[in-house]
């Protein structure tokens, strides 16, 4: 297991497979949930992030995730790591509406404010958000504005669409590919190598993407905090 | 493709899928003829395993065991069948609809919905042929 010193980490694991708000209420219950966080917090821990916080089926209010992720944001402090993660069903972005978000036990947390709850982290650190639902990759246009060094590991592109199964296949390949049985995989040097393998061997209709806010991020070793100065 | 204007005002392909289901009653060869890569999934109540390796785009002959099987492309698909093979095919337009409409429940609550709100912006065209 990989010890981190120094710089503060911290993980969010969002898993929305209760919906109760009357749009979403009669959409099939997502599946992988429980199984993608539990996946995504045993590889956090491998990464050595110390902090983890999961919320899951009713607890995953857009009240209590905007509390955890500004928390979270504000506490791991200069070059420290925020990894947030979602699993569940999002909402795909509008023209002239919005820019899509994730839906939540009570409501829809649009990935505007999840944006500017993510700019309490410091310009210093890295936030990583790794999402595994439809239209994954449509957060990352939004995020591009966060201040923190941001990396978005998506399920799929933001006009694509993942199925429902009870494992999800971009999540354990993730797994395979980074913390494979909780130690590190010595070839997973950098993001790009990372969305390489995520992409090889996947369908057209369904294909993972990872980007950045800043070209140089996908240089950067996957879960690390930014090195000590 | 159709391009669809986001708000902050860049553009991003359509959400374009066709979804094909497969139900085998006996081990038979379909010939699928795609555009895309595609993956071919066997469905087993609410789990799924890939078969086989990705069909590339052209025509592949796949031998199919008892089973339901789902694949989904970007682009028009052909399934072509023996006249009497006991396979029924089914274009699952409606799968990602969560607003309701028709749909043929018997056969679609064995398959996969998508984690999203919304049906594609584009379905192309499924043609079966025996």
């Amino acid at each position: 297991m990989t010890s981190v010193t120094g710089p503060r980490s911290a993980a969010v694991h969002i898993g929305a497979d209760d919906l109760r708000h009357p749009r979403h209420a009669a959409w099939a219950r997502p599946l992988s949930c429980r199984d993608t966080v539990e996946r995504l917090s045993r590889l956090c821990q491998a990464a050595g992030v110390r902090t983890q916080q999961a919320l899951l089926g009713p607890d995953a209010t857009t009240g209590r995730i905007r509390a955890a992720i500004a928390a979270a944001a504000a506490g791991i402090g200069p070059g420290g790591l925020l990894i947030v993660t979602f699993s569940g069903h999002s909402e795909r972005p509008v023209p002239g509406e919005h820019d899509g978000g994730w839906c939540l036990h009570d409501a829809v947390l649009r990935h505007v404010e999840t944006a500017a709850l993510l700019a309490a982290a410091p310009a210093s650190a890295r936030v990583v958000v790794i999402a595994d639902t439809c239209y994954a990759a449509a957060c990352a246009a939004v995020f591009t504005g966060v201040p923190a060094t941001t990396v978005v590991l998506a399920a799929c592109a933001e006009n694509q669409a993942t199925l429902n199964y009870q494992h999800s296949e971009f999540i354990t390949k993730l797994e395979r590919l980074t913390y494979h049985g909780g130690r590190p995989n010595p070839d997973c040097r950098s993001y790009t190598w990372l969305r390489r393998e995520l992409r090889k061997d996947t369908p057209d209709v369904e294909r993972p993407d990872v980007r950045a806010n800043h070209p140089a991020a996908m240089r950067q070793r996957p879960f690390r905090p930014a090195p000590r100065r | 493709m159709h391009p669809r204007l986001m708000p902050s005002g860049w553009t991003a392909a359509a959400y374009t899928c066709l979804m094909v289901a497969l139900y085998v009653a006996e081990p038979a060869v379909a010939s699928l003829t795609v555009h895309d890569h595609v993956q071919l999934d066997r469905v087993a109540g609410i789990t799924a395993e890939r078969y086989g390796d990705l069909l590339p785009p052209g025509t592949t002959a796949v031998r199919l065991t008892a089973g339901t099987y789902v694949f989904r492309t970007t682009g028009d698909a052909q399934v072509q069948l023996g006249e009497d093979t006991p396979v029924h095919v089914l274009a699952v337009t409606q799968a990602n609809d969560k607003d309701g409409g028709p749909i043929e429940l018997s056969k679609a609550q064995a398959l996969p919905a998508a984690k999203g709100d919304g049906p594609p912006d584009h379905v192309p065209t499924l043609t079966v042929l025996r």
